[in-house]
C-alpha cells in the first residue's frame, strides 16, 4: 500500500478511528495487525522476513540483557548483525556484488558461474534492518534496555507509518511512546492532518509533476543540451526532496494523530550553507545512524587528517550503497564524501577561506552560500538519478553542449507546447514549497503544523482550502511509488 | 472528536462547492487531446462539414473523409458531402454518444448526416481510474445509464458491482475535479493540441501507416511487427466467425439500457431531420456477445454491419491489415469506398421511409 493511493485514504481514517475506539490494552495488538496488513498489501511473503528479523533480534536482545559481561554478549550481537546483514545482502546486494565480481573475472578471462538470484526486493528492507540493528547494538552497549514484551518489540520493528521509508527510529524514542495511553487530542490530530496534507502536496503535486521532466531528461541522455540537463537536475533535486520529505511528512503526521512523535528527517536542507550542514538537515535519521554506528566506531573526527579523510569517504560510500545496489549510488555517496573532505581540507589549511561580504550583506553571503551548496549537492544527484555511471558521465558532458531542439523537452516546454503548462505549474508549486520553507527556516526550523496552528483562524482556513485545492485539482493521479521505497 | 469531524466536513463542503463553481463556470473542455485537437479544427469552420463520424479507433483509422466525400459526390450530384472524422482510440460507446450529442447541440444547423461506430460499452478497469480521458464525459444525465449498462453488460457479480462502482468513483472525481487542474489549463491556454493526429488532410483521419511514419520510434512499429502474423490473423478470423455464428441473430440485448439510448439518439436525429447510421465494425474478443444483440435491436435503415468476416473477407486480408484490429492505409481506402456505397443505400432507404 503506498501512501498516495485510494487504499491508503481508506486505511488511514479507519486505523486512526479504531485506534482511539478500542481499549488501551489492545491498541498495541491492533497497531501490530494494521502494520502487518499495511506491509503485506505489497506482497504477503515479505512479512516472513520481518517476522524472522524480529524474532531473532528479540531473542538476541533478551539473551544480551541477561548477561552482565559485555564480552559474553558479543555472540548474540553477532547473531543479530549477521541475520540482518544477511537479509540485506541476499535480497538487495547479492546480484550487485555477483555482477561486479563477474565483470572483474570477465576482464581476466576467468569463468564465473554464479547464478542470478531473482527475488523481488522487499520494500523498506534497508530501513527496518537498520532500525533493528541499532536496537541490538544499543542493547549490547547497554545504552538501552531490552524490550521484554514481544508484541511491543514487534510493533517497534513494524510500526506502519515509518516501516517502509523511515524515519529510522531508535527504540528508546519509539517504544515508550508506543506503550503510552493517549487520549484523543483535537489539536494533535489537527496538526497531524496538516502535516499529512502538506506531505501529499509535496508528493502528488510537486514531486510527481517534476518527475515528468526529470524522466525525460535522464532517460534520454543524448537528446538534451546543457540547459536542459542543469534544469532537469535542479528539478530532480526538488523532486527527490519533495518525494522523500513528503513521505516522511505523511508518516510523521499519521503517527502524530496517534500521539506518537517520530523524528524529523528533513529541516529545509536546501538552505544549508555547507555540505556538513546539508547532512544535518537531509535524511537526518540516516545521517545520525551512520554517525553513531559507523563513523564514531571508526574513530570519527578525533583522528589524524588522513584517517579522517578515509573515515569520511568510507562512511559516505557505505551510505551511498545503502540507497541501492548500483554503482550510481556508491558514486552518489563518494561524491558527497569528496565534497565534505574538500571542505574539511579548506577548513584545515585555509580557515579564512569563506564568502564574506561584510555584516551589512550577511544575508547575501548566506543566500549565495546556500545557492552554491545547493548546486554542489546537485552533482552527486546526477549519479543518483542516472541509470548507470556511464550515463551519469554523459549527462555531465551534456552540460557543456547546446540543445538538440527537436528532442529537448525542457526547451520545448519553454517555447509553448503541450508540456508548457506542466512545466510552469512545476515551478509554481516549487515556489509555493520554497515560500513555506523560507518561512519555516526563518522561524528556526519550526514544523509546518506548528506554524499553521499558530496563525489566526482566517489564515489557517485559507491555508487548508488552498492546499486542499492544490492537492485535489493538481494532483498527478499516476500513483507513482515513492523513490525511497526501493531502498 | 465531534469538532474534528465537523471541521473536516465543512472543509470538504467548501472544497466541493469551489469545485462545482469551477466546473460550472469554466468553458467546456475535452479530456482527450486527440478529440480536443479535432474539435478545435472542426469549430473553426463547422459550416464546411455536413457529415460527422464518431467512434473509436476503427472510425479514426478506417474512414477517410476525403475518399468518402469523393465516392459519394461522384454518385450523388444532388448533394455535396463534406465529412469530418471525430473517431479517437479506445472510445466507449457512451463517450461517442456524448460527443455526438455535444456536436448536435452546438452545430445542429450545419450537420445533415452522422455516423456512430459501436465500440466497447462501458468496459472499465482499475487502470482506467484517474485518467482525464475517462473522466470528462460523465454527466448527471448519462451516469445512471452508464451504471445500468455496465451492470447489464458485465459478467459475474463481482464485475456487475465493481465496474459500476469504478464509474461512480470516476464521476465523483469529475465532480471534485480530482487531478483535472492541469488538463483544464492546457485546454484553455490552447496547448492541449496534437496537430499530427488530425491527419494529413486535416479532416480527422490518420492512418496507422502514416502515424508510424511520423513517429518511427513509437509503439506502432512494435504492433506492426508482432501483431500481424498470418497465424494470428487466421485465429482472429475464426474467432470472429464463431462468435458471429453464435450471436449474429440474437435479438434480445444484453444491455437494454444502451439499446434504449441508441434508439433515443436515432429518434432525436429523426426529429431534427438528421440522417443517422449506426455502424458495427469487425471486432475482437467477446465484444460480439453484447454488440451484436445491441446492433440487432436497432432499426434496419439506420445500421450498417461489417461484423461478419465471411461477408467482407478483405477485412481479414493480411495486405489490408496494420495489426489485428485495424486496417492499414490500403485497407482503409477499400473500406471507405465500400462504406460510402452502403451509407448511400441506407440514406436513400431512410429518405424513402
Amino acid at each position: 500500500m503506498i501512501f498516495n493511493s485510494f487504499h491508503f485514504l481508506l486505511f488511514l481514517p479507519c486505523v486512526i478511528f479504531l485506534y482511539f475506539a478500542i481499549p488501551y490494552k489492545w491498541r498495541w495488538l491492533f497497531l501490530l495487525l494494521a502494520s502487518y496488513y499495511f506491509y503485506m498489501s505489497w506482497k504477503p511473503e515479505y512479512a516472513f522476513l520481518i517476522v524472522a528479523s524480529t524474532a531473532i533480534d528479540y531473542y538476541a536482545s533478551m539473551r544480551m540483557s541477561a548477561i552482565a559481561d559485555k564480552a559474553k554478549r558479543k555472540p548474540f550481537l553477532m547473531l543479530s548483525i549477521f541475520t540482518n546483514l544477511s537479509l540485506l545482502l541476499l535480497f538487495k546486494y547479492f546480484n550487485f556484488f555477483s555482477d561486479s565480481a563477474r565483470a572483474v573475472f570477465d576482464s581476466f578471462n576467468i569463468f564465473y558461474d554464479v547464478p542470478e538470484f531473482n527475488l523481488f526486493l522487499p520494500v523498506g528492507i534497508s530501513f527496518y534492518t537498520f532500525q533493528t540493528l541499532s536496537y541490538s547494538i544499543d542493547v549490547y552497549r547497554g545504552t538501552t534496555k531490552a524490550e521484554k514484551h514481544f508484541g511491543f518489540f514487534a510493533l517497534f520493528v513494524s510500526y506502519w507509518p515509518q516501516l517502509v521509508a523511515g524515519p529510522i527510529e531508535r527504540s528508546a524514542d519509539l517504544i515508550p511512546q508506543l506503550k503510552k495511553d493517549f487520549d484523543f487530542d483535537y489539536l494533535r490530530v489537527k496538526q497531524g492532518l496538516i502535516r499529512v496534507l502538506w506531505g501529499f502536496f509535496k508528493k502528488v503535486v510537486v514531486a510527481d509533476r517534476l518527475s515528468i521532466f526529470v524522466q525525460e531528461v535522464y532517460q534520454h541522455p543524448l537528446d538534451h543540451g546543457g540547459f536542459a540537463v542543469v534544469l532537469g537536475t535542479w528539478m530532480f533535486a526538488f523532486q527527490v526532496y519533495c518525494d522523500f520529505s513528503g513521505y516522511c511528512d505523511i508518516a510523521i503526521g499519521s503517527a502524530k494523530m496517534m500521539g506518537i512523535n517520530l523524528n524529523d528527517n528533513f529541516k529545509t536542507p536546501y538552505f544549508s550553507t555547507t555540505i556538513r550542514e546539508f547532512w544535518q538537515r537531509w535524511h537526518i535519521t540516516l545521517s545520525v545512524w551512520i554517525r553513531d554506528y559507523l563513523y564514531f566506531p571508526l574513530g570519527g573526527s578525533r583522528v589524524t587528517y588522513s584517517r579522517l579523510m578515509f573515515n569520511t569517504m568510507l562512511t559516505f560510500a557505505i551510505m551511498g550503497l545503502w540507497h541501492g545496489a548500483n554503482w550510481t549510488f556508491v558514486m552518489f555517496g563518494v561524491v558527497h564524501g569528496v565534497l565534505l573532505s574538500l571542505r574539511r581540507t579548506t577548513d584545515k589549511f585555509f580557515p579564512s577561506f569563506r564568502l564574506n561580504l561584510g555584516s551589512r550583506f550577511r544575508w547575501l553571503s548566506m543566500a549565495l552560500s546556500m545557492f552554491w551548496v545547493f548546486n554542489l549537492t546537485c552533482i552527486p544527484d546526477i549519479f543518483f538519478c542516472s541509470r548507470s555511471v556511464g550515463e551519469a558521465i554523459i549527462h555531465m558532458q551534456s552540460i557543456f553542449t547546446v540543445p538538440n531542439t527537436s528532442y529537448d523537452l525542457i526547451h520545448n516546454a519553454m517555447i509553448g507546447t503541450d508540456t508548457s503548462v506542466q512545466f510552469i505549474l512545476s515551478w509554481l508549486f516549487v515556489g509555493v514549497l520554497l515560500f513555506f520553507d523560507v518561512v519555516l527556516y526563518l522561524r528556526k526550523d519550526m514544523t509546518i503544523e506548528d506554524y499553521i496552528t499558530s496563525r489566526t483562524k482566517p489564515v489557517r482556513w485559507a491555508f487548508y482550502i488552498v492546499l486542499l485545492i492544490f492537492v485535489g485539482w493538481f494532483a498527478m493521479t499516476t500513483n507513482a511509488a515513492f523513490i525511497y521505497f526501493q531502498f | 472528536m465531534k469538532k474534528l469531524f465537523v471541521n473536516i466536513a465543512i472543509l470538504l463542503l467548501i472544497y466541493f462547492l469551489i469545485s462545482q463553481i469551477a466546473v460550472l463556470s469554466l468553458p467546456f473542455s475535452w479530456g482527450n487531446t486527440r478529440l480536443n485537437t479535432k474539435y478545435v479544427a472542426y469549430k473553426e469552420q463547422p459550416e464546411v462539414y455536413n457529415t460527422v463520424f464518431v467512434g473509436a479507433s476503427t472510425t479514426y483509422r478506417h474512414i477517410d473523409p476525403t475518399i468518402f466525400d469523393a465516392a459519394l459526390n461522384e454518385k450523388n450530384s444532388d448533394y455535396d458531402y463534406h465529412s469530418f472524422n471525430f473517431g479517437i482510440p479506445a472510445n466507449r460507446t457512451p463517450q461517442s454518444i456524448y460527443t455526438l450529442n455535444y456536436l448536435l447541440d452546438s452545430y445542429e444547423e450545419y450537420i445533415d448526416c452522422v455516423v456512430l461506430d459501436l465500440s466497447e460499452l462501458t468496459k472499465m478497469g482499475v487502470d482506467n481510474l484517474h485518467k482525464k480521458e475517462m473522466i470528462y464525459w460523465y454527466t448527471r444525465d448519462n451516469i445512471s445509464s452508464i451504471i445500468k449498462t455496465s451492470y447489464e453488460s458485465e459478467k459475474g457479480m463481482l464485475n456487475k458491482v465493481g465496474v459500476p462502482a469504478l464509474h461512480v468513483f470516476s464521476y465523483g472525481e469529475k465532480l471534485l475535479m480530482v487531478g483535472m487542474g492541469a488538463a483544464l489549463l492546457e485546454q484553455h491556454t490552447g496547448l492541449n493540441v496534437e496537430s499530427l493526429s488530425l491527419g494529413p488532410d486535416k479532416n480527422g483521419y490518420y492512418s496507422l501507416d502514416q502515424e508510424m511514419k511520423d513517429d518511427p520510434e513509437g509503439d506502432l512499429a512494435v504492433r506492426y511487427e508482432f501483431l500481424r502474423t498470418q497465424d494470428t490473423i487466421d485465429y482472429r478470423t475464426r474467432q470472429c466467425q464463431l462468435l458471429f455464428e453464435r450471436f449474429g441473430n440474437v435479438q434480445k440485448g444484453y444491455s437494454p439500457t444502451m439499446s434504449r439510448e441508441l434508439n433515443k439518439l436515432i429518434k432525436t436525429c429523426n426529429e431534427k431531420d438528421i440522417k443517422i447510421i449506426i455502424m458495427l465494425s469487425q471486432r475482437l474478443g467477446d465484444r460480439y456477445e453484447y454488440l451484436l444483440p445491441l446492433y440487432n435491436s436497432l432499426p434496419e435503415a439506420n445500421k450498417i454491419s461489417f461484423a461478419n468476416p465471411d461477408e467482407y473477407p478483405f477485412l481479414n486480408d493480411r495486405d489490408n491489415l496494420f495489426d489485428l484490429a485495424h486496417l492499414n492505409r490500403n485497407g482503409s481506402v477499400v473500406f471507405t469506398k465500400l462504406f460510402a456505397d452502403l451509407f448511400l443505400e441506407k440514406i436513400q432507404q431512410q429518405e424513402r421511409e
